[in-house]
């Protein structure tokens, strides 16, 4: 049912074959290796906590033996301090239920960095269970002016070490050859394991020692198996010297937040456009070739005109999507972090939720699943509660085709158009509004400091053109077929409760069908908010998806107009002039708030492990929604609007 | 002198952590990432208006830390290398300085 997300997934693995599980450091380049070595397309970014939850693919040995490959959250050590790191002890642990322990560990080590990630290595050595490790980011160590002695390294560890530069696929070869090795030596020392996974059931978790008791010996190593070369250029240094300056930092993060939500908005007009033609196009095409009737309706009404309408804003989508996959990448995430912290502790949070929320823009399923690396239980709560009010990629048709039909079309100089303004300006809206909630939240539900803020920030990366297209072609499929299958589904559905019972002459069919009836019924709670008959219909389909709204306020028009005014109008001039504006605003402002995403709900549902959270998240977003429409429609009415 | 006074871009090292002043948790996720008696440190930029949080760099990693945080960690300018020459980078053997 997550169309929108990427799911913790069940393990769909045979058990039969040997387990290899990915360990390390956050943002030591796992993933990236994990995704080389079994062709998965799992999220790369440049933040720690980008993984948060385990992934399995598989992947075939040198000689074609196939393998389970397990891919794991980022840790510091095998004592865990958030959501995300438990669960890379729990499957370390055999402690996820029905789930196979790992045989053989993959550990990623960040070449840079060796005296902290040579401790995690050091305490992981102690499990005793067959190891290899790859020595990642050795370009990036090579820059620097390291000088790393592979061999004896190896032998320093008593474990096999492989040079990587996972997203440039190198040493991957060697990886799978050492790894089946190790396979192979399993079959032979099999008792062995059996004693190894004995002691882990009898013991629950085995002792570990304190991880920064390996420091010394992890500082001592380094020094034995690095040189220097020369020295580091530090141009990530002359990047933060600018983008963290005191003075110029905020300027910087508050100008690209303009920017990037001013250009989802102004790039993606032509674009549209063609869509926008395309479908009239089809239309045209389709309509002269059915026969007049029902089945004209279904698929004229129903189908092209609600999926179409939501189908054109693709490019929207993408655009946002590029932004902040660019800002993911590129290492930025983690400054912008840094930059708001003080704001975000003013409402009880830390600048460590500002990555969940901002990742909430483009769904807030993934920035949902994103809290669990934040460390305290409480802020991670009031996180997820506040993470549907920012403004998603699901709003965005609705916002557009409003904006469209009521903003004028019109520049206010510099080069920023109205349009685009009103649109920040909603984004605005939902974080202000975020904030607020979050505030009142940290004093009374969620009770207590305002949590830790204390967080790696990695050097800059060029973010890898291949992820970025990658993670676009994803979102466009994950959107296409949410458009050929919820939304689709759902339109056919409204269209078939819209277009009966058949009305007779002169009665607008929408206003005598089912769907108008159930909107006629629910005019004492909806019409002090502001909702005339077509928003009503529209809204309720919308619980299924956001985008629905816009379909169903397509499919709705669509049904009462006569044929040759089909052609003629679009939604937002048909928009243009059935509503005033008054009802038009009370409409944005209900979307600002309302919970209108079941996923949404099953994931609050799953991070929060009951019912009680989601329920309530249902309640308060659906009461600020409809104060929210109130309000702003009576204000708009007095201003004669 | 406390973490959060150094100057900027002046390399110091970690004399003592009041492990004490801290919650388990707080502690715990401050070993995570490398701060430990001996490591060198240098602090490289301050947040915006309050100077709250900061970023220092621990060995060869940046960090971003709160003031409150900062201010239990004890450090020490290195006396014999006052000169900014040595500020610029971490090399991996000077993190073992304060252990020797
Ligand atoms: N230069 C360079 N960059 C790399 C290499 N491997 C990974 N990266 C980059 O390092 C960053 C982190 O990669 P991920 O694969 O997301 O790291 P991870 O270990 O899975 O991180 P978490 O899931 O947060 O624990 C990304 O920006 C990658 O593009 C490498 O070998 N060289
Ligand atoms: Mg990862």
């Amino acid at each position: 049912m997550n169309g929108h997300c990427e799911d913790s997934s069940p393990p769909t693995i045979n058990s039969e074959n040997p387990l290899i599980a990915m360990v390390g450091n956050p943002n030591t380049g796992k993933s990236a290796l994990f995704n080389a070595l079994t062709g998965a397309h799992q999220k790369v970014g440049n933040y720690p906590g980008v993984t948060v939850e385990r992934k399995y693919g598989h992947m075939a040995l040198p000689d074609g033996r196939p393998v389970e490959v397990v891919d794991l959250p980022g840790t510091y050590s095998l004592d865990p301090g958030s959501a995300d790191e438990r669960v890379t002890r729990d499957v370390l642990f055999g402690q996820m239920p029905n789930e196979k322990v790992p045989d053989i560990l993959l550990v990623v080590l960040d070449a840079t960095n060796l005296p902290l990630h040579l401790r995690f290595a050091l305490q992981l050595l102690s499990l005793k269970i067959p190891t290899v490790f790859a020595l990642n980011m050795v370009d990036m160590a090579q820059r620097d002016g390291l000088e790393i002695n592979i061999e004896l390294l190896s032998e320093k560890l008593g474990a096999k070490v492989i040079p990587t530069v996972a997203v440039r696929r190198r040493g991957i070869e060697e990886l799978k050859q050492e790894v089946a090795h190790l396979v192979d030596q399993m079959a032979v020392h099999a008792p062995k394991k059996a004693e190894n996974a004995a002691i882990l059931e009898a013991s629950g978790t085995p002792i570990l020692q304190d991880i920064s008791s390996y420091q010394p010996k992890a500082s001592e190593l380094t020094k034995e198996v690095t040189k220097v070369v020369h020295k580091a250029k530090g141009w990530s240094q002359k990047i933060d010297d600018i983008v963290l300056h005191p003075f110029l930092g905020p300027i910087i993060l508050a100008g690209l937040m303009f920017f990037m939500f001013q250009a989802v908005f102004a790039w993606s007009q032509t674009p549209i456009s063609w869509i926008e033609d395309g479908f009239t196009a089809l239309e045209a095409f389709i309509r002269p070739l059915l026969p007049e009737g029902l089945f004209r309706s279904l698929i004229v009404d129903g189908v092209i005109a609600g999926v179409g309408s939501v189908l054109v804003f693709l490019p929207q989508i993408l655009i946002l999507f590029l932004f902040i996959l660019l800002l993911e990448g590129s290492g930025y995430m983690v400054r912008a972090a840094f930059l708001m912290d003080r704001m975000m502790a003013r409402v009880g949070l830390t600048g460590r939720a500002f990555i969940p929320l901002l990742s909430s823009f483009a769904c807030a399923i993934p920035g949902i699943m994103a809290t669990r690396s934040i460390e305290d239980p409480k802020s991670r709560l009031t996180t997820i509660l506040i993470a549907p009010l920012m403004t998603c990629s699901a709003r965005l048709p609705l916002y557009t085709v409003i904006i469209g039909a009521f903003v004028p079309d019109k520049e206010i100089g510099l080069k920023i158009g109205l349009q685009g303004l009103v649109m920040f300006l909603l984004y605005v809206a939902g974080i202000v509004a975020a904030m607020l909630v979050a505030l009142v939240f940290r004093y009374t539900l969620a009770k207590g400091k305002s949590g830790l803020f204390l967080i790696e920030m990695p050097r800059y990366q060029t973010p890898i053109l291949r992820d970025i297209v990658l993670g676009l072609w994803q979102r466009a499929m994950i959107f296409l077929k949410r458009a050929g299958t919820i939304i689709l589904t759902v339109s056919v559905a409204l269209w078939a409760v819209l277009a009966f019972p058949r009305a007779p002459e002169g009665v607008p069919q929408s206003e005598y069908s089912i769907a108008g009836r159930v909107a006629a019924a629910l005019d004492p709670i909806m019409k002090p908010a502001g909702f005339n008959h077509a928003m009503t219909m529209a809204v309720i389909p919308a619980m299924a998806a956001r985008e629905v709204a816009v379909s169903a306020l397509a499919t709705v028009y669509s049904i009462d107009s006569s044929d040759e005014d089909k052609t003629q109008e679009s939604l937002i001039g048909t928009l243009r002039k059935a509503w005033p504006l008054s009802q038009a605003l009370a409409f944005l402002a209900w979307f600002v708030f309302a919970p209108q995403c079941l996923s949404t709900i099953a994931v609050i549902r799953r991070e929060t492990n009951g019912w009680k959270w989601p329920i309530f998240t249902l309640c308060y977003l659906f009461t600020l929604a409809y104060i929210a429409a109130t309000i702003v429609f009576h204000v708009a009415q007095m201003f004669g609007l | 002198m406390r973490l959060n006074e150094l100057p900027l871009k002046k390399a110091a090292v970690i004399t003592d952590i009041d492990w004490s002043a801290l919650t388990p948790e707080i502690g715990r996720r401050l070993r995570d990432l490398g701060f430990h008696k001996g490591a060198e440190v240098e602090l490289k930029h301050f947040a915006p208006i309050s100077h709250d949080p900061i970023a220092c760099r621990v060995d060869r990693i940046l960090i971003a830390i709160r003031q409150s945080e900062a201010s239990v960690i004890s450090v020490k300018a290195p006396d014999a290398t006052p000169e900014p020459a040595l500020s610029d980078k971490a090399s991996p053997s000077l993190s073992t300085v304060g252990q020797a």
